[in-house]
């Protein structure tokens, strides 16, 4: 080999370690691979989730899930059987939420539990901002009146997870009441870095108020328990 | 030959290196940081109303910055925002950020992205009772003013001023 020819292979040689160190935790950090199986035998998986998806909050989390809440997954196949809850497809028919938000994926059910109760998930997934207008600007705009907080749930194998919860009301024309929603959400992301490109998912719960507020978001909160089992 | 290799593997090295860089790791856990007054290092001894308006002050430029850190040590962990949506004889009808996850939600994705250039409230009236103050305020954002529009709540903690409460939109609907 001659000495231009082992120069050659030594500079490219440098250049493939340096580009692997870039590059390689990035390629490996940016699939979630099941990390351990939980008590009952099941795969688990590991994602960050937090209160929003444009800037960082202090809210930031590590949870371990049973089911896969990634864009390289089908959101279709988070069980629909939750605990004590049995859920039904009910597909979005608002031609609009497809055109405004474009979403790459969008899953909505209804869920009951044996008391009656009614939780609607929406799991609406995409890789850039425009399938994620905050829930509280899109109740606003629709004019209902709102308050907002944050609340923690915690989980069976330890930690808490925190999500925005919304108390939004309207008075509709048609009926004597105003009608009431509690909306409990959060922001999945497939590892820290957070890059849009690797895709997001807002994982959010709507219900009537059944008794009190907490008691609802703890109704809620039960029904995440069965889908989230730990944070860190 | 090798001299074309070189600079054409440099080029793609440099090229490779431009993606955004990575975004820096989730927060550690760190002392709490000063709060309030005590966050803005004014000077010892500075009397409690001084202390009040630099915090309304440094709200007020936080809010121009986008700087939500500092901002939020500006508030008390329990703290409201409410919109008393110009019927101030209500409260029923109030929109409000209970806490300092909902009040930073407000900072970011309703405040900020209207990037206000100037924020700063004027005409204050400064009322302290011990460790408690109620300062009724016109606040200017760009050209709109809204007359005697905001109440902010705050509380002295450790020697600290703090915000508890912002309500606005209380100037009546004309």
């Amino acid at each position: 080999m001659s000495k231009s020819m082992l120069r050659t292979v030594l500079v490219i040689a440098a250049l493939i370690i340096g580009l692997s160190v870039v590059y390689a935790p990035r390629i490996f950090s940016s699939t979630p691979a099941p990390i351990e199986e939980s008590a009952e035998g099941e795969e688990t998986y590991t994602y960050v989730t937090d209160l929003d998806f444009w800037k960082r909050t202090p809210r930031e989390t590590t949870v371990k899930t049973v089911a896969r809440f990634d864009l390289d997954a089908d959101l279709n196949n988070v069980p629909l059987t939750v605990g004590d809850w049995q859920g039904e497809e009910r597909p979005e028919t608002n031609q609009e939420v497809e055109i405004l938000l474009n979403p790459e994926q969008y899953v909505r059910r209804l869920y009951q539990n044996p008391e009656g109760q009614y939780i609607w998930l929406t799991m609406i997934g995409g890789r850039s901002s425009r399938p994620f207008h905050p829930p509280d600007i899109c109740y606003s705009a629709d004019g209902w009146q709102y308050d907002l907080g944050s609340r923690s749930v915690s989980l069976p194998e330890g930690g808490e997870l925190y999500g925005l919860w919304l108390d939004a009301d309207k008075q509709f024309a048609d009926r004597s009441d105003p009608t009431e929603h509690v909306v409990y959400y959060f922001y999945l992301f497939p590892d820290k870095q957070r890059d849009l490109s690797d895709g997001i998912v807002l994982f959010k719960l709507t219900s009537a108020q059944y008794g009190s507020m907490d008691e609802t978001l703890e109704m809620q909160a039960d029904f995440i328990r069965n889908l989230f089992l730990k944070a860190e | 030959m090798f001299v074309r290799v070189t600079v054409l593997l440099f080029i793609i090295a440099a090229m490779a290196g431009c993606r955004a860089p990575l975004a820096p790791a989730g927060p550690t856990p760190t002392p709490a940081p000063p709060a309030g007054s005590c966050s803005l290092g004014l000077t010892d001894g500075v009397s409690d109303e001084d202390a009040i308006r630099a915090v309304l002050a440094a709200e007020g430029k936080l809010v121009v910055a986008q700087d939500i850190e500092p901002l939020m040590q500006l508030w008390a962990e329990e703290g409201v925002v409410a919109d008393a949506g110009n019927t101030p004889e209500r409260t029923d009808d109030d929109q409000r950020w209970i806490a300092k996850d909902a009040i930073r939600h407000r900072y970011v994705r309703t405040v900020f992205p209207g990037a206000p250039s100037a924020v700063q409230p004027a005409d204050l009236e400064i009322t302290i009772d011990g460790d408690a103050a109620t300062v009724r305020a016109t606040t200017h954002i760009g050209d709109e003013v809204a007359p005697a529009g905001d109440r902010w709540e705050l509380e002295k903690r450790d020697g600290c001023w703090v915000i508890k409460s912002l309500t606005y939109n209380l100037e009546p609907a004309q």
